[in-house]
């Protein structure tokens, strides 16, 4: 790669240079192929998972040959025949409070690949106590997001001078469980999250060529002072891609928002942060608590005997029991699309709940929170409701 | 870029799971609005979008949302 800005010492930075990508799925998969193809000296993948059907159309450096390949290995495979040159390391596992440390500090920047929010903040935590630069990007449905983070990297509790923030300075809590579906539930378009992988790489390569990476007084002597690109790093800029055609945003679909330096009060990276790799290993602080316990468990809106399974409901219904009834399915119009149960009316929640919060604001009957279509012959009309 | 607002107004980005909530990616509301009475604001057009919000975000004391002005709501994502 000879281009402006990137020349022998950029490269030979780059071979010097190691990358741990955590997570080989639709993320990781694009983005190894990009920093194997730089020519990045080693290069570890880790992931617990095994190539599925389902992964093909993003996760684009496996094979339907692999199907039930450790994903590390057919990562592996694949990006051996792009340069066999790199020194290639798997970590067929998933990353743990226990294991994270030893594995991350040995590389130099560290790839967030990864499709869950406590993974998330184990990775930004280890980064922010080992001080390895981290570039995080995620994606679901039609969006991505992309950012660089703690970097150039600077001790825990440094305020003397700007410092660039970690993930929890950026996202101080996770999003509601409810809310935050995996690419498997709530569905991804395999370009959006190959774009972000690949932007990813871009940055990683960026960051590794002129060695943000190293504290500036390792950094080799072909630059003086502060650069742009590290002031700009202490602010770092939040990509947004929405890959949605029908809206308003469009036809600019990249934004770039400018984020915050790093927070006094970050948990992680902070004054007086009590966040240690002694205590992460010990298993503080818990992070599936952190992600999967904010909010209260649902609460169980019906009894036992207001519930029917969809196939005591079937039979019922062939056999003539229930009374004249309304089935609302109330799952998205593009899952309703594949197929419902016959005669149900298809009223997705996010529609439901709109209603009710209009029905609130500006007056109205509670039955208004459905369609004419979806309200029987009243109030009496009994309704069943299909989610699955 | 969203059109630009009707005078009184500012634009409100919706980004990844905010948008699903909504079912919108854009709108306007009336300005100005105090920042501190933003989530109220949304609460009372989308039940139950405060409770997944991170209000602490939005840091400013006596912020006040002007008229053109655009805000956008984040939510962050985490599969890949």
């Amino acid at each position: 790669m000879v281009v402006p800005g990137m020349g022998k010492y950029g490269q030979l930075r780059l071979i010097n240079s190691s990358v741990l990508i955590i997570g080989a799925g639709g993320l990781g998969c694009p983005a190894a192929q990009y920093i194997a193809g730089a020519g990045i000296g080693t290069i570890g993948i880790m992931d617990g998972d095994v190539v599925e059907p389902s992964n093909l159309h993003r996760q684009v450096a496996h094979a339907t040959s692999r199907i039930g390949m450790p994903k590390v290995d057919s990562l592996i495979t694949h990006l051996r025949f792009l340069n066999p040159l790199p020194t290639y390391m798997a970590y067929p596992f998933h990353l743990t409070p226990q294991n994270g440390a030893d594995i991350m500090s040995r590389y130099d920047l560290i790839l967030d690949c990864t499709d869950n929010p406590a993974t998330r903040y184990l990775i930004s935590d280890f980064c922010v106590l080992l001080q390895k630069p981290l570039v995080s990007a995620a994606s679901v449905q039609k969006s991505g997001q992309l950012i660089v983070l703690n970097c150039p990297p600077s001790p825990q509790g440094v305020f003397d001078r700007p410092c660039a923030p970690c993930y929890r300075c950026c996202f101080r809590k996770p999003p509601p469980p409810s809310a935050d579906l995996s690419c498997g539930e709530a569905g991804i378009m395999g370009p959006v999250v190959g774009m972000m992988g690949v932007a990813q790489a871009g940055e990683a390569i960026k960051i590794l060529a002129s060695g943000l990476h190293l504290p500036p007084e390792r950094r080799s002597s072909d630059g003086g002072s502060e650069t742009d690109t590290e002031r700009n790093l202490t602010q770092p800029t939040l990509l947004i891609y929405s890959y949605d055609l029908a809206s308003a945003v469009g036809p600019y679909t990249f934004r770039a928002l400018k984020m915050g330096g790093r927070r006094r009060n970050c948990f992680a990276c902070g004054e007086g942060s009590t966040l240690t790799l002694e205590g992460i290993r010990a298993g503080e602080p818990d992070y599936a608590q952190f992600c999967g316990a904010l909010m209260p468990p649902p609460t169980a809106a019906l009894t036992p005997e207001e519930r029917i399974t969809a196939a005591a409901y079937d039979e019922a219904r062939r056999k003539g029991e229930l009374p004249p009834h309304v089935l609302l399915d109330i799952r998205e119009r593009e899952h309703f699309s594949f197929g419902g149960i016959d005669g149900a009316v298809n009223v997705p929640f996010g529609k439901l709940l709109m209603n009710a919060a209009k029905i609130k604001r500006d007056g109205g009957e509670a039955e208004e929170v459905l369609p004419p279509e979806a309200r029987g012959n009243g109030r009496d009309t009994p309704i069943f409701v299909s989610w699955g | 870029m969203p059109p630009k607002p009707p005078p009184g107004h500012f634009n409100i980005l919706y980004f990844a799971s905010a948008g699903q909530y909504t079912s919108k990616s854009v709108e306007v509301l009336p300005a100005p609005l105090p920042l501190r009475d933003l989530f109220a604001e949304l609460e009372r057009r989308y039940n139950g979008i405060r409770a997944s919000a991170d209000e602490e975000a939005a840091e400013g004391e006596g912020v006040v949302i002007q008229e053109g002005d655009e805000v956008a709501i984040i939510p962050p994502v985490s599969s890949g």
